[in-house]
């Protein structure tokens, strides 16, 4: 499993990084550029070797599952896997002119945040699950603090708080899990809960879907992230937006569908938060003049989109589902690495002070970005809606009504920030020139929002091989054996 | 049609329509008129300021309809509001799962 060295590629270098630092600290981006590359390479083979051969399945040690500690790469976790090592890769590049202080502690910490997220995508066992999230969830904690400013420091603390709250949670619904099933391989905990009932178990499943829920931005667990996500440097605000709370999210349907499977109601619980975060997000969204601020909101609406999708249960509705979390780890990535351009020329995060004239390439991939994420034809958002509104009519046609009403309120307060940022010309200097190494990962970014737009059929594909094997007896049968 | 089909199928209409735009640029190149920049709009002769939508409050009406104000209100930054809503929906998960599951 090559993806498997990806990550210990990322593990490993973001522990090389200080001690080569200790000489000089110029070599620390071009050695996080090279080991985030070395991990996107390593999952691309993976992933052709999952889509060729199916379910890659890694035993440490040599130790049998369940005893040892399982990997396993199938289906449903490959394609977060190469979003979370082509993204990183993308942000890691941008970084390498953005960021001109602290260099070692910034890739050190990112690596080792892109690494824990590998890891939660990689593992097969609940504990390395919690244990990867915490990583990550204490990286975060760190890179939302970078700046060292009065709002940084207060929304790093506030997350740290609140995702305390959200870690102790999954542990206590994993001991609960572990006191009543003696096991916490997620194949084997899939078999020995349709053989039992047991009245902890919703208990167990509450407190792990709402520590969940926490790291996906549920409302109303979401509190911390209209904070948190603005106060980090624009790169780390791509990442945390684009790519922490989709894993978040990627966890929960690792859970619901394979340890959880038996419990429907766990989904019908996703159209609820779902629908109440898609709603509530995009009407603060519309409200906000701090450009992170809104995009952080916004992230808060396209969780609950996604996660309406799953809740539904259905194939088209699970596609819609995975295919808008590919298609909003793009566009936020996007949208945040312009924000960093944005408010570095122009000095400030609010939208009404922003006067000074752009580049035409930032008004354009900032354009794209927008665009793709109310939903418009032709750009990825609205491939991946457009099946969720299928999907959402099918089941229940008011949820359609409710998610098309927000995906209006989204294009409002888009093009609202699209011409307070772009088409006001109060006098200010004109802005122009970006270096090539932020120009490249935006323009690919929107190139990816223009061709799963035009080309709806690739990620329908992917979404849809996602969703292929949410069985969980073929899962089963490839970790434990037989 | 495969992932590779479709890649290379993208990238030539791209450069179909890179050719078809430098072609045109170079049997009729573009000129600047001031006839093409004058703004026209009803009759009247307007400033870009005037014809301008007040993009700060033109969005407004959205959030009076569905009183956002008091969802804003809601999200003051205070700690211990938050942690309550945290607690809250835990409690509802809680409720729904054990009621309905």
């Amino acid at each position: 499993m090559d993806s498997f060295y990806g990550l210990m590629t990322l593990l490993i270098t973001a522990f090389v990084i200080p001690v080569v630092s200790l000489k000089t600290e110029k070599l620390a981006p071009y050695i996080a550029v090279a080991s985030s590359f070395v991990a996107f390479i390593l999952s691309t083979t993976t992933a052709f070797t999952v889509f060729r051969e199916g379910i890659q399945v890694q035993q440490m040690e040599g130790w049998p599952a369940p005893f040892g500690i399982t990997l396993a790469v199938d289906h449903l976790s490959i394609i977060p896997i190469l979003l979370v090592s082509a993204v990183g890769f993308l942000v890691i590049l941008f970084s390498f002119r953005f960021i001109s202080r602290r260099k070692t502690e910034y890739y050190s910490i990112t690596l080792l945040l892109l690494g824990s997220l590998m890891g939660v995508l990689h593992t097969g066992d609940m504990f390395n699950l919690f244990v990867f999230l915490e990583i990550s969830a204490i990286t975060s904690y760190i890179l939302v603090a970078f700046k060292k400013e009065k709002e940084s420091i207060e929304a790093s603390i506030k997350y740290l708080i609140i995702n305390s709250i959200s870690t102790s949670m999954i542990l206590l619904g994993i001991a609960l899990l572990y006191g009543a099933l003696g096991t916490l391989n997620m194949a084997d905990l899939a078999l020995e809960m349709s053989a039992i009932s047991d009245t902890f178990m919703p208990i167990s499943m509450g407190l792990i879907l709402s520590g969940l829920a926490i790291k996906s931005g549920f409302v109303p667990f979401h509190t911390w992230l209209p904070d948190a996500h603005p106060a980090a440097p624009s790169p780390i605000s791509a990442i945390l937006s684009g790519l922490v709370i989709s894993v978040g999210m990627y966890a929960i349907i690792r859970v619901s569908s394979t340890v959880y499977s038996s419990y429907a109601v766990v989904f019908n619980m996703l159209i609820v938060l779902g629908v109440i975060s898609m709603t509530v997000g995009a009407l603060m969204a519309l409200m906000q003049h701090d450009l992170k601020r809104m995009l952080a909101y916004s992230s808060i609406s396209q969780m609950g989109y996604i996660g309406m999708a799953v809740g539904m249960a259905t194939p088209l509705g699970l596609a819609g589902g995975i295919f808008h979390l590919i298609n909003q780890a793009i566009i936020k990535s996007l949208l945040f690495l312009c924000s960093g351009v944005i408010i570095h020329k122009a000095g400030t995060h609010d939208m009404r002070k922003m006067g000074a004239k752009f580049s035409s390439f930032t008004a354009g991939v900032f354009l794209i970005g927008v665009l793709s994420l109310a939903g418009l034809p032709f750009f990825n958002g609205f491939s991946s809606k457009l099946l969720i509104y299928i999907a959402s009519f099918n089941a229940f046609p008011l949820l359609t009504v409710i998610a098309v009403v927000t995906s209006a309120i989204t294009a409002a307060y888009g093009i609202k920030a699209f011409v307070l940022i772009f088409m006001r010309n109060t006098g200010k200097s004109s802005i122009t020139g970006m270096p090539l190494t932020m120009q490249i990962p935006l323009a690919i970014l929107a190139m990816l929002c223009i061709l799963l737009g035009i080309i709806p059929g690739i990620g329908e594909s992917l979404a849809g091989f996602a969703v292929s094997n949410l069985n969980n007896m073929p899962y089963i049968r490839a970790v434990l054996g037989g | 049609m495969d992932f590779g089909t479709t890649l290379a199928a993208f990238g030539i209409t791209i450069c179909i329509m890179a050719f078809a735009w430098r072609a045109s640029r170079r049997v009729a190149p573009g000129r600047r008129s001031k006839g093409k920049e004058s703004m026209y709009a009803c009759g009247e002769k307007l400033g870009i300021a005037d014809s301008n939508v007040p993009v700060e409050s033109f969005y407004a009406s959205i959030a009076n309809a569905a009183r956002a104000d008091r969802l804003r209100d809601a999200h003051n930054g205070s700690l211990s509001r938050y942690l309550t809503w945290v607690f809250a929906g835990m409690v509802a998960v809680m409720a729904f799962l054990l009621l309905l599951g």
